[in-house]
């Protein structure tokens, strides 16, 4: 994501908008732009978003919701996702999510003050041929151990 | 089309392309059960009760959104259907609380109907009720989401019936539920408490607030609503003499499953404490209950004496835009053919007189359903969002779901110009100048139904002549519209081949109204759009029954059926209908009797159904004039602010406790049927008129309403109860239409520092207010009040909101409070019509201004 913590200005999402066409379909590929934008979808966003589309702010809100991929609150600029996927926890999936924990001091679904980090769950990354797996940003990290983890966090 | 041949129930069934297996299905009487399924919204699948099964590959398919499609082969209770439909209904009961006892829903229970239907008597999985807490405050509407079974019917009503998009599906899952944006209580979302979504809601989710009974009411009586004249179709429904609620009554109406907040949660005035219950007879200067012999005795004598002392023409009778066509007809019966004056008028006078002067019956040329059939949609004047909702509907899915451009002109940003194509903000009173450019561009360019014109219409060079000084930049010099928005405007009605016209008071309550509305019977005589479907003139500007009052001839001009009182064949008609003689000498309009008493020429009037001490511009003076009378009958629900001065106080029942018929702005008659007893000794008009007439020397012998809407039927050729029709160029009448000039005066004088103050329309409140002010959950939404100022007004002058201003007009002052909008432009202030406070300010005289609109001064109140 280009900027997060980044007050929300109806300009800078302009371009984002027109790219929609006026279109109710292109409703989830605006929330995803915008998502990249800010890290999350700001509340001020829905009815802009909305007018562009001819669609109401509620059905925005609804598509939103729906997906788990969308965030109405702030996120880090570092997203970390622990896998608690079935391969995983066979391979010590539950000592990852714990010692993430401890390096970035968060528990799970919450964002740092400072909005460096958010950790998350997912249910599976489709990697379970490298369990135990986290994704942080988009890079996927296999086979992690205390120390890896700690490697991968501090780097950031 | 090839018809699709399936197999339903071992029976070859065939159907037509597009249907689904459930349309299929009830064509041919096989019933399947649905939940989330409703006609009038657009399928979504999402209950899964309506199950079958496709025994080729022995899949369910909901029915609902599943098409035919050749060779299937469909049945509907099959074993897997029964046992997958029992399976669903249980795990929705397993979630839902167990509260049917309390539950205000009773036996319409969609939920408790299916499970009885499937035969379910226990549900065995462990229970997991939803917990929901609600956070509503406002008055109408109550949300227990525990109940809610996700069909969505409140989202779909709300986003595809009255367009407002308050509701969706807010999360996913177990949470899901519907909800605001951003899960805010309704009245702080877009929500216009119309109550659609109460209609549709199929278990007791939704529920109304303050209903004096709970459970399933006694009785339901197919009614018409008593406030705007879209004319709904209602069932008011009773328990034990009472009003509980109303609910729309879909068949063959106007309105469908919608109504709007007053007609769906304002009828509680009815059983107001303040009903008069016995009649009143002023005496030794103060009004005293009395027996109905009496008061009638006494109001006929009044009137007699009158009569006699001064001859018949000091004499006026107002009639009601509220009242039945039966009550109406009686009532200038009695002033006509007893009292030999046509001095009788009706309270659509002040904001609908114009119409009936300008288009054939006054009337909508099209039904309310032809806007949304239309290709271009010009509202000018108008914000049916409050004065008309159920039109504000048909034009909201016209645009929405249609893509119908809507072209706005109105000084004010009101509701549905937040969707319109184009909004052209204008100085009030110049919107004649701004149809004249329309009409100049469209003459310019040939883009005018030039056939249409030639067989139908004459002048055309006339009309070119005179407006041909409007071109885009004089247009912009008079009017403040911008030459971008009219160029916009211009090219819309270019392409338009069926443009729909629709007015309201903003047009109407203007000085110059019948001009306004000749430049818009031009533009639509122009572009063709008249007998078409789609297309025609809208006008939204009556009440109830201000279309059959003035067909009924309480009006000074004209004899029922709207005769001039010049036409022989018709004066010679009713004169031997009646057995009596017609006067032949137009009488006073309302608003030249108000001037006409106040100068003493008239001595004594009869006021039916009508508050014009509030609803009148100017309330001081009004009730100094109606106060000088040396008699006054006034018959009415209440002891209004009309009735405190009258020497008789006739108590008249509400709509719901009499029997008639209203007539809609689309001039569909409709039958008013009796739901309650009347309230106290109230007496519907039609008997108290029937009793005075006796006492008069003219006894009618009407023993039933009935009677004489026969009677009406028997001299008025077209009315009988009926639908509405589209009117063709033949209703303008005999031979070519022609093309008139309509003239364009330019902004009026504003002097510097100066405003225009408009008046309007409340979503929540009914013109003056007589009856919504008596209704307990309306007033709660009583908007802050006080007057509107645009924001950049208030800070040049220093004004905060809430503090108070001082507004002056004339020789008049108003103090009031300052409430800032988004709607208004820099210049314009607005108030709305219940606020008698703002009536002093505007003036009866039609030569001095406007009744909706006038030039005021405005300074801080230190």
């Amino acid at each position: 994501m280009e900027t997060a913590g980044l007050q929300f200005n109806r300009e800078d999402i302009d371009d984002i908008l027109k790219a929609g066409h006026g279109k109710p379909s292109n409703l989830i590929r605006v929330l995803q732009a915008v998502q990249e934008k800010y890290g999350y979808i700001p509340k001020e966003s829905v009815k802009f978003i909305a007018d562009s589309l001819r669609v109401f702010p509620s059905q925005v809100q609804g598509v939103m919701t729906f997906y788990a991929e969308f965030s109405m609150t702030p996120r880090g600029r570092n997203i970390v996702r622990v896998c608690r996927g079935t391969a995983c926890h066979v391979r010590g999936g539950r000592g990852v999510l714990r010692v993430t924990q401890k390096v970035l001091d968060l528990d799970e679904g919450k964002t740092s003050e400072d909005l460096k980090y958010t950790l998350e769950t997912v249910s599976c990354l489709g990697a379970c041929a490298l369990a135990p797996v986290m994704v942080v940003n988009k890079v996927y990290y296999g086979q992690m151990d205390p120390k890896r983890i700690e490697s991968v966090l501090t780097a950031l | 089309m090839d018809a699709i041949a399936i197999t339903l129930n071992g029976s070859p069934v065939s159907g037509r392309p597009g249907m689904t297996i459930l349309d299929l299905a009830r064509e041919v009487g096989i019933k399947i059960p649905t939940l989330c399924h409703d006609p009038v919204l657009k399928p979504a699948g999402v209950c899964r009760i309506c199950l079958v099964e496709e025994e080729k590959s022995g899949r369910l398919l909901a029915s609902c959104i599943t098409p035919i499609s050749a060779g299937m082969v469909i049945n509907t209770e099959s074993p897997a259907v029964i046992e997958n439909r029992k399976v669903i209904v249980k795990l929705m009961l397993a979630s839902h609380p167990e509260s049917c006892v309390l539950c205000e829903k009773g036996n319409r229970c969609h939920l408790r109907a299916l499970a009885a239907e499937l035969g379910i008597g226990t549900v065995d999985y462990y229970p997991m009720p939803k917990f929901s807490g609600t956070l509503e405050v406002n008055p109408f509407i109550l949300r227990d989401l525990s109940k809610c079974v996700l069909c969505g019917k409140c989202i779909r009503a709300d986003q595809e019936l009255v367009v407002t998009g308050a509701l969706d599906y807010l999360g996913r899952g177990f949470q899901a539920a519907p909800a605001t944006v951003f899960n805010g209580p309704l009245e702080k979302s877009e929500c216009t408490f119309c109550g659609t979504c109460l209609t549709m809601c199929p278990t007791g989710a939704l529920f109304e607030k303050g209903k004096p009974h709970l459970g399933t009411p006694s009785a339901r009586i197919s009614s018409i609503c008593s406030y705007c004249g879209c004319g709904c179709n209602i069932f008011i429904e009773t328990v034990d003499n009472k009003i509980v609620s109303v609910a729309p009554n879909p068949e063959n109406s106007p309105n469908g499953r919608t109504l709007c907040a007053k007609g769906h949660f304002g009828l509680d005035y009815v059983n107001h404490p303040d009903r008069l219950k016995k009649p009143l007879i002023r005496k030794n200067g103060a009004l005293q209950e009395a027996e109905w012999d009496e008061a009638l005795e006494f109001a006929a004598k009044g009137f007699m004496e009158c009569h006699s002392k001064y001859g018949p023409d000091a004499l006026a009778f107002f009639g009601s835009s509220k009242c039945t066509n039966e009550e109406n007809f009686l009532f200038q019966k009695i002033a006509r053919v007893v009292f030999g004056t046509n001095n009788i008028d009706n309270g659509a006078r002040l904001l609908s007189g114009s119409s009936f002067e300008s288009l054939p019956f006054g009337a909508m040329t099209n039904p309310i359903s032809d806007i949304e059939r239309s290709d271009a949609i010009f509202l000018i004047g108008s914000n049916p969002s409050a004065s008309h909702p159920v039109a504000s509907y048909a034009i909201k899915r016209a645009v929405r779901f249609r893509g119908i451009p809507l072209v706005v002109v109105d000084p004010r940003k009101t509701g549905p110009a937040s969707m319109a194509s184009a909004w052209a903000s204008i100085r009030p009173g110049t919107e004649a100048a701004i149809l004249n450019g329309i009409i100049a561009a469209i003459i310019e360019s040939g883009t005018f139904d030039k056939a249409f014109v030639v067989a139908n219409c004459t002048d055309l060079d006339e009309l070119r002549k005179s407006v041909a000084l409007f071109d885009a930049k004089f247009v912009e010099k008079t009017t403040g519209c911008p030459a971008g928005p009219f160029s916009e405007i211009v090219s819309i009605f270019k392409a338009s081949q069926k443009p729909a016209f629709i007015y309201g008071h903003g047009v109407t309550g203007q000085a110059g109204a019948s001009d306004l509305i000749r430049a818009l019977v031009n533009l639509t005589l122009l572009k063709g759009s008249i007998g078409k479907q789609g297309g025609g003139i809208y006008p939204l500007d009556k009440e109830n029954n201000g279309q059959g009052a003035w067909d009924m001839g309480c009006t000074p001009d004209s004899l029922p059926g709207s005769r001039g009182l010049d036409d022989e064949e018709a004066v010679h008609r009713f004169e031997s209908s009646w057995q009596r003689p017609v006067p032949r000498n137009p009488g006073y309009p309302a608003p030249e009797m108000i001037l006409a008493a106040e100068a003493g020429r008239l001595k004594a009037m009869h006021i039916m159904g009508e508050n014009p001490v509030r609803s009148f511009p100017n309330s001081p003076m009004v009730e100094k004039a109606l106060g000088s009378l040396e008699f006054l009958i006034v018959q009415d629900l209440f002891l209004t602010e009309t009735a405190k001065l009258a020497h008789v106080v006739l108590p008249a029942c509400s709509f719901a406790e009499k029997e008639g018929s209203f007539t809609n702005i689309e001039r569909r008659v409709q039958r008013i049927r009796k739901a309650i007893q009347p309230v106290g000794q109230s007496r519907s008009d039609f008997e108290i008129l029937r009793g005075l007439a006796e006492r008069l020397g003219y006894p009618m012998k009407y023993d039933s309403v009935s009677k004489v809407t026969e009677e009406i039927a028997s001299v008025i050729p077209h009315y009988s109860i009926h639908g509405g029709q589209r009117l063709s160029i033949s209703d303008w009448g005999n031979g070519k239409v022609r093309l008139t000039p309509a003239a364009a005066p330019g902004s009026p004088e504003i002097e510097d520092g100066g405003f225009t103050l408009l008046r309007g329309s409340n979503l929540f409140q009914f013109m003056g207010g007589t009856r919504t002010s008596r209704s307990a959950r309306l007033r709660t939404m009583k908007v802050a009040g006080g007057v509107e100022m645009n924001h950049s007004d208030a800070v040049r002058l220093g004004i905060g909101e809430g503090e108070k201003v001082k507004i002056s007009s004339g020789g008049s002052e108003v103090i009031a409070s300052v409430c800032f909008s988004d709607s208004l432009p820099e210049g314009i202030l607005f108030c709305p019509y219940h606020d008698l406070a703002f009536s002093a300010l505007f003036s009866l005289d039609p030569n001095s201004g406007g009744i909706a609109t006038c030039p005021v001064r405005l300074e801080k109140e230190s």
